[in-house]
């Protein structure tokens, strides 16, 4: 293909890079999602994800702002520019060990859930081994067949999965629930976001990808990537009040995975496989392979960006090295409870501090520095190859 | 052996440094008969080999010297024909001669005054009666031939003007090119003196008549295929496209072969870049023999994936519709299969049918194919992850009908299949290349062996036979044949996973293959067009078919020049509703 | 390239390592496939014995073939394991068996009502934490044995799980909708103001008998309501589908008493309500309509709604004098009135103190063919 031209950037749609950014999280959280909550908040909890959802969507506006500063470079390209060479390099290494960490821990918990309820007699290492391999071929084909493979399969899966739920809801027994409750409490709701945010968690991706955006569609990827965010809250909340009308509070505070659980309550008389919803959580695969391959793509691209390297070859050995030390870091993590200490003591504070700590830096500096950012901004972009 | 090989390569050296002279042919000549008297003498070993050297080199004199006679002083080079049809006869008698289908023939033009000329064509290529009668008989009697022995410069002309009665006649003065000519059918006229050789087609191929289409059949689409000759192609494209923006661009591929490759595409539809990009990859094909037109589609695909990326079709009205779509064709002489490009995965599940019926029959039609696409992809290795792997998905009743048709069997499920496919496989293969009327007798045999008896011996399953008969059939459903291909050896790989990892297993093998079909790329247009990237206009013409009226636009990959191909139907205004109308007619009736 | 090779190298090494492997690939016909378990007391106190019923291979045959076998021979077959919990319970059976036990089809689970509380505890957590087991088989309580419940054979299934499938399965083939699915169970156990009910199977020559409900309070074992107290407890859960009431002053019968149940709390003073609003629709049968005036209507529908509303209110004193919950009412506080909910130490003593009032409407809607 043409990635072969180094500096070529193969342009990604607006809508490409809403279904990028929004694969990029939803699949660490979405096993946990709503006990978090629940645990902390009963049933305040749908508070606390309206309440994640809305962060995010503040968030996300301070992450795209750092995009634009540099529209045509990924952060880990011009913060070394910015913010002096040292303090760029540490960030782009923080950015690699999160991609990193995240991949491993979302790899990790499907591996669990998979031993857990398809395969008790498989190694969790093949589990992970395959689940690592398909999302390092999934990004093989560069970002433009990373985006497609996504779009093509993604979409087709969150449907399905929200069609499940609306079936689970013929399981709801007590409607009263579907009420947010009487007692209104801030504290245990604002716990319950902070545990929650666990599902918002790597959308951040978005300053890695900002540039491989179509010129022209820029504002129209931010405006898909808000409606995406929308959608899938809209989505969690629906999941939530079925889980929460049919489990009740206490019940989902038990789960280890209540939506995996929720799912495979669900089932069809006199169909090949009585058991849908367990298809569905394996097809959920597709969420949790997309959410390991736009990682192990960010972790190519920022460790090429380090390491000045530009060929698709670099591309393809970095994604490889990556997937492999994916393979290895999974192995680290002994059993689901380290999987959930490691997910909600480390990788929400870890992820917050970046989603706050990196726009509050980066656009500090930038603000001290405008002329400097408006020569990077204008310095003239790498014509592409001519098509062949 | 080594000796002789390196003798016989010392032949061009020695035609490049002495060429005009007689003398170093002849002494080798006179070496090599030494040689071989003495081989005689001194062994008893099989100079056969010998002989055939020298024979060679017998012919390979009489070339040179024919080609001396040309190079008269002043003459630009040996290719260019100059004038001598002496000269002419000789050397085609010394190259393309020695072949009983070469004819050539001497002959005067003139009833009067004469001038000698020389006439070659192949015998069997050409139509005789256009040499005997358009063209011998005319130049025999022709009156005035004083005009031609006065300028024999522009003898030529006049001929081409005032004496042959042949349609189509041009003019070369290059050996290599008219030799080529030749080759093609054309009959070739050297007029003594004039350094102009009239080509006149005269071509006439031994050609099939136009057939129904035998590998993409339709129910109730018009029923043409092309057939091997490439003239016949166009003209059966032209007929349904008859805009003179419809361009054929002529392009000659194989050293050998001079294979003739037309390159058609609408100006004004087609992207000019795209018609260029073809070109390009066409002219950089450097190869000896182009025979086939899938020879091509390798040269046209951008990698070697299992999918084929261009469509390869017989039927006419598909050219012609990818034409009007704005795709490029590419025909091949002697090939009845035209190739259109680019194509993307849904083409391959598109067919005449499907715009001959109504869109909801193409709709049915192709979701068909999309399930037997499914079916015969995925229903084996589902049965291998969800009898071995995953039984906890299946309902009760069902787990217990698979236990107890699977008691006995002394294979777990996957040799099952792969006992079954291999029989089904062979079974296919042994079909296609069987005559027909055996064919039909082996479909019966191995229905009878494969359905009952190996249940019998309880080797297989029952079930197994149901899921392998669908899963046969399935994978045909695509209407173009080539496409079943990539399934038949993806399926392994899905079968695999499935036996590994079960449920899971089949999954991730459906994302690598989707990922792979979303990576393809052919001239800048994405494989998986329109769900990845996902493009909603075009998704009218996908696994549904909107109304004709509906999809106004052409393709968005293609990138047209226009992209609009129909406009918007206004529907006339009603006067009065309807009711009233009949009401109304109805009283004036009665009245 | 070189990257290519090892590529190539690893997939042949990946290859090797997975056909080399079984993983969990193994043919159902290679699996005992558990339908039913049964959990007994054990002669040893501390122990309990589980029953693994499984259809026998020539069970299994017939069933592909379509044929019934009809020989009279027992299409199931049991192992038996005991210990102090499901695992080693489960490591005893497997012993006794050449075959993977395979619990991943489990469809019925019955316990005896002899089960002590905490083995019963024991024995639900340990059958909870099975992964591939999902939560949806059935759960039913045995008297005295499971063991009879399991090696009673119905002439309408070949097996015990898949009766009961087929019962639980369809609403409209019980009387009250009681089929209770593990999970159901599960939410009941660990959800605080709600006690779990369960049906009680009892086996008799012709098959089982499913018409009465076991109430527990957690895991102990209360009381069995009888079939009149559970039809009306059916009608207060909102679960009842055929149930019928015969009136002697008008020799007719309302029948097919279906309908919702709503639930509220209050709280009035401190002191907690509870409201059962139950809205049914029946049909009347036994009496010509031709000779029932609207009014009498009316009375028949007014008198039928008096008396269910007793008789409810009965079977919910019987509950609170036993101190059993199944009704949820605790539950329902704690949904509407939390606050007050938590003040409570323990629901189990405020149960019986709780003023509950039914109220009950009786819709005929159809008042038969026969005019």
């Amino acid at each position: 293909m043409k990635s072969d031209a180094p500096d070529r950037l193969p342009r990604i749609s607006a809508m490409q890079f809403a279904t990028m950014v929004t694969s990029g999280y939803i699949a660490l959280g979405i096993f946990y999602f709503p006990r978090q909550a629940v645990s902390v908040a009963g049933r305040n909890g749908i508070w606390s994800i309206i309440l994640d959802g809305l962060v995010t969507w503040g968030l996300m506006h301070l992450i795209f702002w750092v995009g634009r500063l540099v529209p045509n470079e990924t952060l880990t390209t011009f913060a070394p520019k910015i913010l002096t060479k040292p303090i760029g390099l540490l960030l782009g290494t923080y950015t690699v060990i999160y991609h990193l960490v995240l991949a491993i821990a979302a790899a990790t918990l499907f591996g669990f859930v998979l031993g857990d309820i398809f395969l008790p007699e498989t190694p969790q290492w093949a589990l992970v081994a395959s689940l690592v391999a398909t999302a390092v071929y999934m990004g093989w084909g560069g970002t433009a067949g990373l985006a497609r493979t996504l779009q093509a399969g993604y979409t087709p899966v969150a449907i399905l999965t929200l069609l499940t739920g609306m079936a689970t809801s013929t399981l709801v027994r007590h409607p009263v629930l579907l009420l947010p409750p009487a007692n209104f409490m801030l504290f245990p709701v604002l716990r319950g976001a902070w545990n929650e945010y666990i599902i918002f968690i790597g959308f951040q991706l978005s300053v890695t990808l900002y540039p491989f955006i179509r010129n022209e569609q820029r504002k129209q990827a931010e405006r898909y990537t808000y409606i995406a965010l929308g959608g899938v809250t809209t989505i969690l909340v629906i999941e939530y009040e079925v889980a929460m009308s049919t489990f009740g509070p206490s019940y989902i505070s038990q789960l280890r995975w209540p939506l995996v659980s929720l799912m495979r309550i669900l089932s069809v008389q006199g169909f090949f496989i009585d058991k849908f919803g367990l298809l569905v959580v394996a097809l959920w695969t597709i969420i949790v392979a997309g959410f390991v391959s736009v990682r192990l793509w960010c972790l190519a691209h920022d460790i090429m960006a380090i390491a000045h390297q530009k060929t698709t070859k670099a591309y393809h050995f970095f994604l490889s090295v990556s997937g492999a030390v994916v393979v290895l870091g999974t192995t680290l993590i002994p059993n689901a409870e380290y999987a959930r200490i490691l997910n909600e003591k480390y990788l929400v504070p870890a992820g917050i501090l970046y989603l706050t700590g990196v726009p509050a830096l980066v656009l500090t500096v930038a603000h001290f520095r405008k002329k400097l950012v408006t020569k990077l901004r204008t310095s003239p972009e790498v014509k592409p190859a001519p098509p062949s | 052996m080594w000796p002789f090989s390196r003798k016989t390569h010392s032949g061009p050296r020695l035609a490049d440094n002495a060429t005009p002279e007689k003398g170093p042919a002849g002494r080798l000549m006179d070496n090599l008969k030494t040689a071989e008297q003495t081989l005689e003498d001194i062994t008893e070993i099989d100079h056969g080999l010998v002989k055939d050297l020298i024979t060679e080199t017998k012919t390979f004199s009489k070339r040179l010297e024919s080609l001396s006679q040309d190079l008269i002083p002043g003459h630009k080079s040996l290719d260019e024909f100059s004038g001598d049809i002496d000269g002419a006869y000789d050397r085609l008698k010394n190259t393309v001669g020695q072949s009983p289908d070469i004819i050539i023939r001497r002959f005067f033009i003139g009833h009067g005054p004469q001038v000698p000329a020389l006439l070659a064509f192949v015998d069997g290529l050409a139509d005789n009666q256009m040499i005997d009668q358009d063209t011998i008989a005319l130049m025999q009697r022709y009156q005035d031939a004083q005009v031609l022995i006065q300028s024999p410069q522009t003898a030529h002309q006049v001929i081409h003007d005032a004496v042959t009665s042949v349609g189509h006649a041009t003019v070369e003065t290059q050996w290599s090119k008219l030799v080529i000519d030749l080759m093609g059918g054309n009959t070739i006229v050297f007029i003594q003196g004039c350094p102009q050789v009239l080509v006149l087609d005269t071509v006439k191929y031994p050609a099939r008549a136009i057939s129904a289409p035998m590998t993409e059949r339709a129910v109730k689409g018009p029923q043409e295929a092309f057939n091997e000759v490439i003239l016949t192609q166009m003209n059966l494209i032209r007929r349904r496209i008859k805009s003179p923006n419809l361009h054929f661009d002529p392009v000659k591929i194989g050293q050998l072969s001079q294979t003739l490759v037309v390159v058609a595409h609408v100006e004004g539809v087609t992207n000019p870049e795209l018609v260029i990009a073809t070109k390009r990859r066409l002219a950089a094909i450097n190869i000896a023999n182009l025979e086939y037109s899938n020879t091509l589609a390798e040269s046209l695909s951008s990698s070697r994936s299992l999918f084929p990326q261009v469509r390869s079709t017989e039927r006419a009205d598909i050219v012609a519709r990818d034409l009007a779509l704005g795709k490029v064709a590419i025909m091949v002489d002697n090939t009845p299969y035209a190739i259109t490009v680019p194509a993307t995965f849904m083409d391959f599940y598109q067919t005449t049918d499907d715009y001959t019926a109504s869109f909801w029959e193409a709709s049915l039609e192709r979701l068909v194919r999309l399930l037997g696409l499914f079916v015969g992809l995925l229903l084996p290795p589902l049965y291998i992850a969800l009898s071995s792997v995953d039984p906890e998905l299946l309902p009760t009743k069902l787990v217990i009908t698979i236990a107890g048709s699977r008691v006995g069997i002394p294979f777990p499920p996957i040799f099952e299949v792969i006992i079954m496919w291999s029989i089904i496989e062979i079974l296919r293969e042994a079909a296609i290349r069987l005559p027909k009327g055996l064919s039909t007798t082996l479909g019966t045999i191995g229905a009878i062996v494969v359905g009952t008896a190996i249940v019998k011996a309880a080797l297989v399953s029952d079930i197994m036979i149901v899921i392998i008969t669908l899963t046969a059939l399935g994978l045909f459903t695509s209407p173009v044949y080539e496409m079943a291909v990539p399934w038949r050896i993806l399926f392994w790989f899905v079968i695999l996973a499935a036996y590994l990892l079960g449920i899971y297993g089949i999954i991730l093998s459906l994302i690598i293959i989707l990922a792979h079909l979303a990576s393809l790329e052919n001239f800048g247009v994405p494989y998986l067009s329109p769900f990845g990237p996902l493009r909603v206009r075009d998704l009218k013409d996908s696994w549904i078919r909107f109304p004709e009226a509906k999809m106004r636009h052409r393709p968005t990959y293609l990138r047209s020049v226009s992209p609009i191909q129909r406009s918007v139907q206004k529907e006339p205004p009603m006067v009065y509703p309807q009711l009233h109308q009949t009401q109304k007619e109805h009283f004036d009736d009665e009245t | 390239m070189k990257l290519k090779r090892w590529l190539q190298a690893f997939a042949v090494a990946a290859l090797t390592v997975g056909l080399t492997g079984c993983w969990g690939n193994r043919p159902v016909n290679d699996r005992i496939l558990v339908l039913c378990m049964g959990i007994d007391p054990a002669k040893s106190p501390q122990q309990f014995t589980v029953i693994f019923q499984a259809p026998t291979p020539s069970a299994v045959t017939n069933s592909s073939q379509g044929s019934s076998s009809g020989s009279g021979q027992s299409e199931v077959f049991a192992v038996k394991g005991t210990g102090r919990g499901l695992e080693a319970a489960f490591n005893e059976a497997q012993a006794q068996v050449s075959k993977d036990l395979y619990l991943g089809q489990l469809q019925l689970v019955v316990i005896s009502d002899k089960m002590k509380p905490e083995l019963l505890h024991r024995a639900i957590e340990s059958l909870r934490s099975i992964g591939p087991l999902d939560k949806t088989p059935y759960i039913v309580v045995a008297k005295n044995s499971a063991f009879k419940v399991l090696q009673q054979s119905s002439p309408q299934a070949k097996f015990p799980s898949l009766y009961f499938i087929s019962l639980f399965g369809c609403v409209s083939c019980q009387t009250d909708a009681i089929g209770v699915r593990f999970w159901q169970y599960l939410v009941r156990l660990t959800t605080s103001g709600v006690d779990p009910f369960l049906p009680v199977a009892l086996p008799f020559s012709q098959g089982y008998r499913v018409d009465q409900v076991a109430l527990y309070r957690g895991y102990q074992y209360v009381t069995t309501l009888d079939p009149v107290q559970t039809m009306n407890f059916g009608i207060l859960e909102g679960l009842s589908h055929k149930v019928s009431l015969f009136l002697p002053r008008w020799q007719a019968t309302i029948a097919f008493l279906t309908g919702p149940s709503r639930l509220t709390t209050q709280v009035v003073d401190g002191h907690v309500q509870a409201r059962f609003n139950v809205r049914l629709t029946a049909t009347l049968q036994g009496i010509s309509s031709s000779s029932v005036t609207p009014i009498e209507l009316s009375q028949i529908s007014q008198r039928a709604s008096e008396i269910i509303a007793q008789r409810c209110t009965a079977v919910i004193r019987q509950t609170q004098h036993d101190d059993v919950d199944p009704f949820g009412i605790g539950r329902m506080l704690s949904w509407q009135h939390p606050n007050t909910f938590h003040r409570f130490a323990d629901w189990h003593k405020e149960y019986p103190k709780i003023h509950v009032i039914v109220h009950c409407v009786v819709k005929i809607t159809s008042v038969g063919t026969v005019s």
